[in-house]
């Protein structure tokens, strides 16, 4: 299949590229990016998206976009309640609001005698890996009241900074959740696994800001060249995946008594109205409450790590939040839409909300100069800060990484795990891997090039670059 | 034994695709499947737990009988000893799975968040048995 040029930086998957689109299909990509995806089954899936009933002006997908399950990964699709429009548990995905948080410090690298420990101590302080529990063991109805509360519930345990939750996306938690939707086999996987990492493509990596692009969202944010900052890459763990499970069975039902049909199994979906898109919405709103407050209970556990490793307080490190975003969920967003405001379900599936500026969805602090968004790069090379800008394309929506180019069994077959570890070690970056023989899935090569990905997210309008920052330090499960 | 299965490149994910004389032998290949992916197949060990699944259709049977092996193995914290199968119907699946507990081994597999309806295809015909799903690692 081939893309069509538009403009610049954004290609066409033209109606009629499979049976039943209702709207085109939009990529976003430099040329190199776009060649590289025709290569792909991604594209096919942009267009498999495009049938959904009720979807708004077009299935769109982001530079980093690559073969996913149902929605490619990178994909962005709005879909009206009002004309029919569905929901669908596969543009969300089985890590429900998996994403990324960014911490920033006073501190240089100069500052840091001990890097080697450091990330020993972040290693150890950090559950992670396949079967590992968490930071916090949480009872029944405790897992309830995060899935209710988002970061507010580990908050009144003392755990986090109070202003930890003005700078998380949805300020921490999403209020339209309903905790009672998440079923009991759900909350029996979420209750030991709070403040873990996971396994696969989570990490936790002590960066260095390497260039400054825009100096003012810079400063807005607290980011200067040369700071040490941590960032990490996780979700909802096993109860996100259960909540999507549970309720792709319960969609796919429902679709066939709606007389839905799709492309894809995987985009199984049901109509906003119906009962079940109602409870699916609550669950997976109630399933990234829980990825929120994973990611705040592990910055935790980072702070506690920077006292334990380098004898001072984190707060007179100044280890802040900068943000929080998502990049699996769906939310009901106001957009405008042929000149009207309507109210639409938006799917980002690998990407992330970028809300430009004078928004109110965004910290006050950051509304002069747009909401950040945190772009991790493949696994020891450069990750991005942007921020959203005022044209809201692709509903308002970015990338969210580097995009996969190869397949784990090809990434294996170039280089083992050591060899790669020794590669990145050698680059001066500390390496703190729970099962090097799998690294090499995750190396670099098996990426797309972050800085081409972000280029055509600023070349489209969808964000703007205002730092870069490289690794010095990875810790893996 | 006539079942077996291989393993189906995907740019993110993996899929199974496993074969049997029968839909049961192919449903024991593809949680055999599983298993080595996950690091979590040690033939012989642990002790047999019986299961039912429900689902809309046998290739929604497919994804249902392996998620269920994927929440015993987070929940039990277990590793898997051996599957079999004794009925697949149209919308219900029994069967049998050994299940030891993991007791700290480290196991070398990945991390398998769930069974996707992608390209989910149960395909019975004069060959034997043929079974296809697609795992988000």
């Amino acid at each position: 299949m081939q893309l069509e040029p538009l403009e610049a930086f954004a290609w066409r998957v033209p109606i009629g590229t499979v049976p039943g689109m209702r709207v085109p299909g939009v990529v976003f990509a430099t040329d190199e990016l776009a060649r590289a995806i025709e290569g792909d089954n991604a594209i096919e899936q942009v267009a498999n998206v495009a049938t959904l009933p009720g979807i708004v002006e077009a299935s769109y997908a982001m530079p980093d976009i690559h073969w996913g399950y149902g929605f490619p990964i990178g994909g962005v699709a709005a879909t009206d309640p009002e004309r029919g429009g569905v929901i669908s548990p596969g543009g969300v995905g089985f890590d429900i609001a998996c994403g990324v948080r960014l911490l920033r410090s006073e501190l240089t690298l100069e500052e840091i005698d001990d890097l080697r420990g450091l990330v020993a101590t972040l290693g150890a302080q950090v559950p992670r890996g396949v079967g590992e529990g968490g930071r916090v063991r949480l009872s029944r109805s405790e897992t309830e009241k995060v899935l209710a509360e988002g970061v507010r519930y580990p908050l009144s345990q003392g755990i986090g900074w109070p202003e930890d939750e003005e700078f998380c996306e949805d300020f921490g938690v999403l209020q339209e959740a309903l905790p009672g939707e998440v079923s009991d086999r759900a909350i029996d996987r979420g209750m030991p696994q709070l403040g873990s990492l996971g396994a696969g493509n989570h990490f936790l990596e002590v960066q260095v800001v390497d260039e400054v692009i825009d100096e003012h969202a810079a400063n807005v944010m607290g980011l200067f060249r040369g700071q040490v900052c941590v960032m990490l890459h996780s979700g909802s763990r096993g109860l996100g995946h259960q909540v999507c499970t549970d309720f792709l069975k319960l969609v796919d039902a429902a679709m066939r008594e709606e007389g839905i049909e799709v492309p894809d199994r995987q985009l199984a979906c049901v109509p906003l109205g119906h009962e079940v898109a109602h409870r699916y919405l609550g669950a997976m709103h109630a399933a990234a409450n829980f990825a929120r407050a994973n990611r705040h209970v592990l910055a935790h556990a980072v702070r506690e790590a920077f006292e334990s490793a380098l004898g001072r307080s984190a707060r007179e490190m100044g280890l802040h939040l900068v943000y929080d975003v998502a990049h699996n969920l769906a939310k009901m967003e106001e957009h405008e839409v042929g000149g009207e405001r309507r109210r639409l379900c938006v799917h980002r599936k690998g990407a992330t909300r970028a809300f430009g500026p004078g928004s109110e969805e965004i910290p006050g602090l950051y509304r002069e100069i747009g909401q950040p968004v945190i772009i991790p790069g493949s696994m020891g090379t450069a990750s991005f800060v942007l921020v959203g800008t005022d044209e809201p394309t692709a509903f308002a929506s970015t990338c969210h990484g580097a995009g996969r180019a190869m397949s784990r069994t090809q990434a294996k077959k170039r280089m083992s795990g050591s060899e790669l570890v020794k590669q990145l070690e050698g680059e001066g970056i500390v390496m703190a891997a729970s099962k090097p023989r799998l690294l090499a899935e995750e190396a670099p090569y098996a990426y797309k090039d972050v800085s081409q990905v972000v280029d055509a997210c600023e070349g489209a309008g969808l964000s703007r670059k205002v730092a870069r920052l490289r690794p010095v330090g990875v810790v893996k499960g | 034994m006539s079942r077996s299965y291989e393993l189906l490149e995907h740019t993110a994910d993996v899929g199974i695709l496993a074969r049997g004389e029968t839909c049961e032998e192919a449903f024991e290949a593809a949680a055999e499947g599983l298993a080595e992916i996950l690091g979590a197949w040690f033939p012989g060990e642990g002790e047999e737990r019986e299961l039912r699944i429900e689902a809309a259709d046998v290739d929604a049977l497919l994804a249902a009988w392996l998620d269920e092996l994927l929440y015993l193995a987070e929940a039990a914290d277990a590793v898997f000893g051996d599957f079999h199968v004794d009925r697949v119907g149209q919308r219900e699946l029994s069967g049998r799975a050994r299940l030891a507990p993991r007791a700290g081994r480290e196991l070398d597999g990945q991390h398998v968040k769930a069974a996707t309806y992608h390209r989910l295809r149960v395909a019975e015909g004069e060959g034997g048995c043929e079974a296809r799903v697609y795992l988000d690692v």
